[in-house]
Parts: C-alpha cells; sequence; structure tokens
C-alpha cells in the first residue's frame, strides 16, 4: 500500500493543472496583500488582513485546489484504469481505496502547509499581528478540514456509480454549500422549528464549522469532543461505506 | 504434461441473470504459450478478469502457482503480469508511464523500464513521447512492456492484436514466441482469430457459450487430422501419383495447395523481414 501511495502522490504533484491553480492561488493571496497595503480602502491593512486572505483562501482553495486534487486522484485513476494493474497484481480493493483516500488527505495538508506559510508572508506584509495571523492561518486549516469531508463524502458517489464525474459535481454541491442552504430551509418546517430543532447544526458545513469554532473560541472539552466526534464520522464514515459498496461491484471502467 | 501453474475447476460467473461463465475447467503448464480461442462474448475477457482478481466467481475454484485459497491466490497475483484493455495515463510519456508502474509493483531496479522497452521494440523517441499521441499498436506494446515489468512468471494478454493491421499482428505474434523462448514465460492469450493462435499457442482451450468445450495442444491437432499431406510441384503430380499407387497407398484426394492470404500481403509487401 505504501508503494502506491507513494507512487500515486508523485504523479499527482507533478500534475500541470494542479501546480498552475497553486501558482494562482499563491499569486493572488499575495497580489491582496499587496493591494490592502497600497489601496487602504477602509481600515488598516492589517484589519483587512483577516478577512481578506483568510477569506479567499476559504472561498478558493475548496474549488480552485479540491477540484484539481480530486482530478488528479480519482478521475486520472478511473481514466486511466490504474487501479486494475494494483487489484491484478494481488492488492485489495480496499486497500486502494484507502491508499487513494490517504493520498487525498496528504496534499490537502501539503498544500494548505504552502497556504499558511503564504498567508504569513501576507501577513507580514499588511503589518498583522502575531493573533491575526494566527487568526487567518486557522481559518486557511478549518477549510482544508471542510475540504477533506466533503471529498470523503464525495467517495461515496465515485465508487457508488464508479464514475468520479458523479462524485466530482456532488463535491462542487458539497463546497459551495448548496446543502446547508437546502438544509436550513429543512429547519423552517413549522414541527421542527416549535420545537426548537435545528437539523442544520448536524450537517456537513455547519458542523464542521462548530468544530472549528470550538477550537478557536475556547468552547470547553464536551464542545470540541462533540465537534471532533462529528467531523471524524463525516469522514470515515462515507469511507467505510464507499469500501462496503465497491468491494461488490464489478469494475465497469 | 508440465507443471500446472493455472488450473481452473468448475468456475461460475454470472451478471445478474446472465450467465457468462458457466463451469470452465482448464489447466495452463509452465512454459506453454495458452491460446483461449472463443467467439466474441464467448467470455474470454471475463475468464481474465476472475483469474486476475478483478471480477469475483460465482463458485468453482482456482488455483494459481499452486495456492490453495482466495488469499494465497491473490499473493500468487503479484507474479502475473497482463494486458487487459490499456491502463496508461495520457498525458505522461510511455516511459513515464512505465516507471509509474515498476514503482507501483514495488519494483526497484529502474533498468527494467529499458528492459521491456527494448523487448517490444518502443524506441527512445516512442518511449519519451505522450501516451495520448500512440498509435493503438504503440498502446499494445506498451501495454505489453508493462506486464514484463516485474519479470512475472505468467502473462495474461487478452486480444493483444485487437485493431491491429497484418503487420502489427505478426509483430505482436512474434513477440509473444520470443518472450516465451527467450524469457522462458508462461502466457496466456485470447483470440478470436483462430488463424492467429494456431501458429503460436501450444496448447489451445475453446472457449464457446461460457464453457471450455475442448483443450488440445498442436499434437493433438495433427492426430485429429489424420491425414499426412506430402507436397510435390505440380508438374510432378502425376509421376507423385502413380508411384505412391504402385506401392498400394491408398490415396484421399488431390489438392492444390493454396498460400495464405497472409503469406501473400506479406510476400507482396516484401514482408520476408517478419518471416
Amino acid at each position: 500500500m505504501r508503494n502506491v501511495i507513494l507512487t500515486d502522490i508523485r504523479r499527482a504533484q507533478s500534475k500541470k493543472s494542479l501546480i498552475i491553480c497553486m501558482i494562482i492561488m499563491m499569486a493572488c493571496a499575495i497580489l491582496i496583500a499587496i493591494g490592502l497595503r497600497a489601496i487602504p480602502l477602509f481600515d488598516t491593512p492589517a484589519d483587512m488582513y483577516g478577512s481578506a486572505i483568510g477569506g479567499f483562501f476559504s472561498f478558493f482553495s475548496p474549488l480552485l485546489i479540491g477540484i484539481p486534487i480530486f482530478g488528479a486522484i480519482y478521475t486520472d485513476d478511473f481514466k486511466s484504469r490504474s487501479m486494475q494493474i494494483a487489484i491484478g497484481r494481488g492488492v485489495t480493493r480496499t486497500k486502494m481505496m484507502l491508499a487513494r483516500f490517504f493520498e487525498t488527505l496528504i496534499l490537502v495538508v501539503e498544500w494548505h502547509v504552502i497556504f499558511t506559510i503564504i498567508a504569513f508572508i501576507c501577513g507580514l506584509i499588511d503589518g498583522a499581528s502575531g493573533s491575526q495571523i494566527a487568526s487567518c492561518i486557522g481559518n486557511v486549516w478549518s477549510t482544508s478540514i471542510k475540504m477533506i469531508v466533503f471529498l470523503s463524502l464525495s467517495l461515496l458517489f465515485v465508487y457508488g456509480t464508479q464514475n468520479p464525474t458523479t462524485g466530482l459535481v456532488f463535491y462542487i454541491i458539497f463546497v459551495t454549500n448548496v446543502l446547508d442552504i437546502i438544509f436550513t430551509f429543512i429547519d423552517m418546517i413549522p414541527i421542527l422549528r416549535d420545537n426548537d430543532i435545528v437539523l442544520s447544526q448536524y450537517f456537513p458545513g455547519s458542523a464542521c464549522s462548530n468544530f472549528i469554532s470550538a477550537i478557536s473560541e475556547g468552547d470547553g472539552l464536551h464542545a470540541f469532543t462533540w465537534g471532533l466526534g462529528v467531523v471524524i464520522g463525516y469522514i470515515v464514515l462515507p469511507l467505510i461505506i464507499s469500501i462496503q459498496i465497491f468491494k461488490k461491484k464489478e469494475l465497469e471502467f | 504434461m508440465g507443471d500446472s501453474v493455472i488450473k481452473i475447476d468448475n468456475l461460475l460467473k454470472n451478471y445478474g441473470q446472465n450467465e457468462v461463465l458457466k463451469g470452465v475447467n482448464m489447466s495452463v503448464n509452465k512454459g506453454d504459450i495458452y491460446g483461449v480461442i472463443g467467439k466474441n462474448g464467448a467470455g474470454k475477457t471475463t475468464l481474465f478478469k476472475v483469474i486476475l482478481g478483478l471480477s469475483a466467481s460465482n463458485g468453482g475454484s482456482m488455483s494459481i502457482l499452486g495456492a490453495t485459497n482466495e488469499k494465497e491466490n491473490n499473493t500468487a497475483r503479484s507474479k502475473i503480469g497482463f494486458l487487459v484493455g490499456v491502463n496508461f495515463y495520457n498525458y505522461l510519456s510511455g516511459e513515464e508511464n512505465l516507471h509509474y508502474y515498476r514503482r507501483l509493483k514495488g519494483v526497484k531496479d529502474t533498468s527494467d523500464v529499458k528492459r521491456v522497452l527494448e523487448i517490444v521494440g518502443l524506441d527512445h523517441n516512442a518511449a519519451k513521447m505522450p501516451v495520448k499521441k500512440y498509435s493503438l499498436g504503440m498502446k499494445q506494446r506498451l501495454g505489453i512492456a508493462n506486464a514484463l515489468l516485474g519479470d512475472p512468471e505468467i502473462l495474461i494478454f487478452d486480444e493483444p492484436t485487437n485493431g491491429l493491421d497484418p503487420q502489427g499482428i505478426m509483430d505482436i505474434r512474434n513477440m509473444l514466441q520470443k518472450i516465451n523462448e527467450e524469457e522462458g514465460k508462461t502466457i496466456i492469450v485470447s483470440s478470436h482469430i483462430l488463424s492467429e493462435l494456431q501458429n503460436t499457442a501450444h496448447r489451445f482451450g475453446m472457449l464457446y457459450n461460457g464453457i471450455v468445450i475442448k483443450e488440445l495442444d498442436q499434437e493433438d491437432l495433427r492426430v485429429r487430422a489424420n491425414v499426412t499431406s506430402i507436397n510435390v510441384a505440380d508438374e510432378d503430380l502425376e509421376k507423385a501419383t502413380n508411384a505412391l499407387k504402385e506401392a498400394g497407398v491408398d490415396i484421399k484426394g488431390t489438392e492444390q495447395a493454396m498460400d495464405s492470404l497472409e503469406n501473400y500481403y506479406f510476400s507482396l509487401i516484401g514482408g520476408e523481414d517478419n518471416a
């Protein structure tokens, strides 16, 4: 499995689309930081830094980095049918799926380490304080957690349909918070509203936000443990279900 | 009868209500080129997918390299190289693809890529070209090269000549024979073109409607014909016929030999090099 992960990570890392998106992200972040300093429209650059840079990474990272990572790992895998070569060599499907998931995890973490450095540099450009930079970096990492959760949920559709495009469509639906908006409307159903039942807090996007705010605002051990449990559940359960579904499927690609 | 490297008993495979393999029995001996013959839809690819663990069987048993259960079969699969469809990253070059699969298979020796490229006859320029620019024949060669990585004991090729021109077919056929003779590999190869395998394989399994209806070897083919032909020039036919009659030989018939279309084609295009 180690071979599979290392080999594929090496290939995915060198994908032009991923590198180009990465350079665009970094260049934009630096330009925003310089822009804030050069044209102080509202507050001081340091005051604007957190919302501008943190907001930029939160919004664009799942799309500009998440989609190329998804493409580099899952779309390429199904297109090239390299999984068949590994399975035909005796690697089990479960190991293959876990390998692909760990690759995703490694790539997301790897890129967000680079974003952390960029966020730090942007902070220096805008003269932000240590706490402002830390808050911005927290924002960057909270995005990475959301990305991992959404990528994991998308696996249900990737392996369920054996079609990475379906998975990608759902990933985009997840990261653009379309489902969360729908779920917020569900909360308005009279029987739920009248009984103070807020289902939307348990849905992926909200669950991640709650967990992140539990960390950043120090909401206590209970909130942290509960938030962590929900987030891990959202990562692990789809993975387990995907493995079970895919085990029984004929390889149709 | 040599040592059996793959032994299949009563193998079943259904896709829903559709029974594709209805009790396949088959035995492949070490060092053989085993030809799986069957028309399109006979179950050749499905049989290979089950052997490779890409598809689960619905019954029967299988032993790869003496394995006694599925776990051992799975371990033994690391000693199989195969070409079932085309499995490449189109944006990478042929060489990069082979290095990718070399690492995936845990082959540390980087020179193995060069070795397999030489065997399949893909030159330096071709190896450096992105796979998306490859012709079908080049892709098949690269697929065979991929199968050879890591020096596997058994090679499985599913319709390796599919879609190729006569020259490509002959090249692949010669390559298989070379790999078998020089590298000593056991090869299982499928085709729906009987003539293609007749001159290549040592043994044959005839798959029809999900069952291997007959397994036979080259000797069986000769015995089955029960007739030996003597080739004489046209102008000597009468003389030869009379001589044989005088010797009391029962001549069952005479037939004017016809050059095969394939030979004729290659003679026209100067294909002596391929003989």
